[in-house]
């Protein structure tokens, strides 16, 4: 049974600059104690989470709600097991499928074919469920003789399609997705809505990070806020709603007020010696 | 240390995803020039003469003599300063993938490693013909091109993986990597021997590691048994390699995603 949980999760990672990436700066600034090359090699670090606690259950279906920046993303890649966590645990049971960037490892020197069997290893997908699934895929994304040449001949739409089909063709206990999976012209989206729908409904527990309200309240059961990297909300996905509502609410003077006066009142972001 | 040890092993099993995208760069080379697979063989084969024929007269070899050694020492230079080139930028390169695909960051160094043994078996058609234009007796010490082989890529793999975590960490180490390789090639034995150098000066390639990477390949292609000496530090290269390898992908690991 899948299950997903997080224990007092946090990512800190470095924003490295242009000068904390040289090796050469690095060993000049040893050498000379720091004086030459020294307040340059400062580096900035981004507290991307912080001490975020959950526990996902089969039928969650997670709306991740918070403005840009507040963590949705890492927390996905997180779970992803793209990132690592810097502090606390996270454990999972189940297969996991993200659907991220549609549009990556697409090579377009490759045929439409080619790309399906890449994909599909990249994904981890066996040999035999890859030629079972083939003809499904290449039915869906309506790509036809397309499907034997190049996708650098493709169109913007055609090559989306092609990579939305693939992506939803995995089974997963656990599905991640991204905001910023369209798939082409307007009769196909209805068509990759209710794919994806579908795709959604296969799945035990689904973790969903969009800006997109009404899509959330319709597919979601529960809703979490997420602020600076921390979580601030856990609950029904309407409740999670009303908050952010009220959060964004009072943000938005909030904000302002910060801007007028001090600026490191409440930053997340803090300066650090390299 | 441990978890640097699972991800390698983790990385070969997912040999189906490394082979085939292996597969696929060498294809996607093949595309891009109307020779096809020839071309990558026609280049080296140009080089081989090119080089046979200036560096004979400088050193003044006799070119039946001469061509083996630079045959055999061009063609397995290519691999080893393929893989290391290319893997000093191995996850930056893979910077996309690595970001939207969970799975384990060594594939992206065997699949360079294979695609570059794929680039050598390729070439390697060159050193056959050296062999019997020069007549040079085919013996069953050539098979110890074999065992020799696999040391040199166990070597060339950790040196990827290395390299390549600190590539993505400091993007300067790329640019001096890459500015040293052509001086690395002229001080390593490749289109000469250490007996070349006076007796006082061969330190000079005794201290450099490629040297035995080159040698223990070049000796059984040629058909001589390469000196015991070279097996062993071939083979204490390859395991302290490992482990240093091991411990710095380790720290590293989980950070690439973030670097890159």
């Amino acid at each position: 049974m899948a299950v997903v949980e997080a224990y007092d999760l946090g990512v800190r990672y470095p924003v490295l600059t242009a000068s904390a990436r040289s090796l050469k700066n690095k060993i000049l600034s040893r050498t000379t104690g720091g004086r030459i090359a020294g307040n340059s090699a400062g580096f900035v670090e981004v507290q991307a989470l912080s001490e975020v606690n959950f526990t996902f259950h089969p039928g969650d279906r997670v709306a991740l709600i918070g403005h840009n920046g507040s963590g949705k993303s890492t927390l996905l890649r997180v779970l992803a097991g793209i990132y690592h966590p810097t502090s606390g645990k996270i454990r999972m049971e189940g297969r996991v499928a993200a659907l991220f960037d549609a549009g990556f490892g697409m090579d377009f020197d490759a045929t439409g074919y080619e790309n399906i069997v890449l994909r599909a290893k990249y994904l981890g997908i066996p040999r035999s469920e890859i030629d079972r699934r083939m003809d499904e895929i290449v039915r869906f994304s309506e790509l036809g003789e397309f499907m034997e040449m190049p996708i650098r001949t493709y169109s913007l739409g055609m090559t989306a399609r092609l990579a939305f089909a693939i992506s939803t063709s995995v089974e997963a206990d656990i599905l991640l997705v991204d905001e910023g999976i369209s798939a082409g012209d307007a009769a196909f989206m209805a068509k990759a809505d209710r794919r994806l729908r579908n795709f959604i409904d296969r799945s035990q527990i689904v973790v969903f990070a969009s800006h997109d309200q009404r899509t959330m309240m319709s597919l979601c059961t529960r809703g979490v806020v997420l602020q600076s990297g921390k979580l601030l909300f856990d609950g029904p996905v309407g409740d999670a709603y009303a908050y952010y509502d009220k959060l964004v609410g009072i943000a938005i003077p909030a904000s302002e007020s910060v801007r007028a006066g001090s600026e490191n009142s409440d930053s997340r972001i803090s300066e650090v010696s390299a | 240390m441990r978890d640097a040890l699972l991800d390698m092993i983790e990385g070969l099993k997912r040999g189906d995803l490394w082979v085939s995208l292996g597969w696929h760069d060498v294809k996607q080379r093949y595309r891009r020039s109307t020779l096809g697979p020839f071309w990558i063989t026609l280049a080296t084969l140009i080089m081989v003469s090119g080089m046979t024929l200036v560096y004979a007269g400088l050193f003044r070899q006799e070119l039946a003599a001469f061509l083996p050694l630079v045959a055999s020492g061009l063609v397995i230079w290519g691999f080893i300063s393929g893989c290391i080139s290319e893997g000093v930028n191995v996850f930056i390169g893979a910077s996309s993938t690595i970001k939207q695909v969970p799975a384990p960051l060594t594939i992206h160094v065997f699949r360079l490693v294979w695609t570059q043994f794929i680039y050598f078996l390729h070439n390697i058609v060159i050193i056959v013909l050296a062999i019997v234009i020069t007549g040079i007796p085919v013996t069953p010490v050539m098979l110890l091109a074999f065992p020799a082989l696999l040391l040199l890529i166990a070597n060339l793999t950790w040196m990827c993986l290395l390299l390549g975590a600190i590539g993505a960490r400091f993007r300067d180490v790329p640019l001096i990597v890459q500015s040293f390789m052509a001086a690395l090639f002229m001080i390593t034995p490749v289109l000469w021997q250490p007996s070349f150098l006076p007796p006082d000066r061969r330190w000079v390639a005794f201290l450099n590691p490629f040297t035995y990477l080159v040698e223990i390949l070049r000796a059984p292609l040629l058909g001589t048994v390469p000196p015991f000496s070279i097996w062993v530090i071939a083979l204490i290269m390859a395991f302290a390699g490992c482990i240093c390898a091991a411990v710095l992908y380790g720290r590293s690991r989980t950070q690439i995603a973030f670097w890159v």
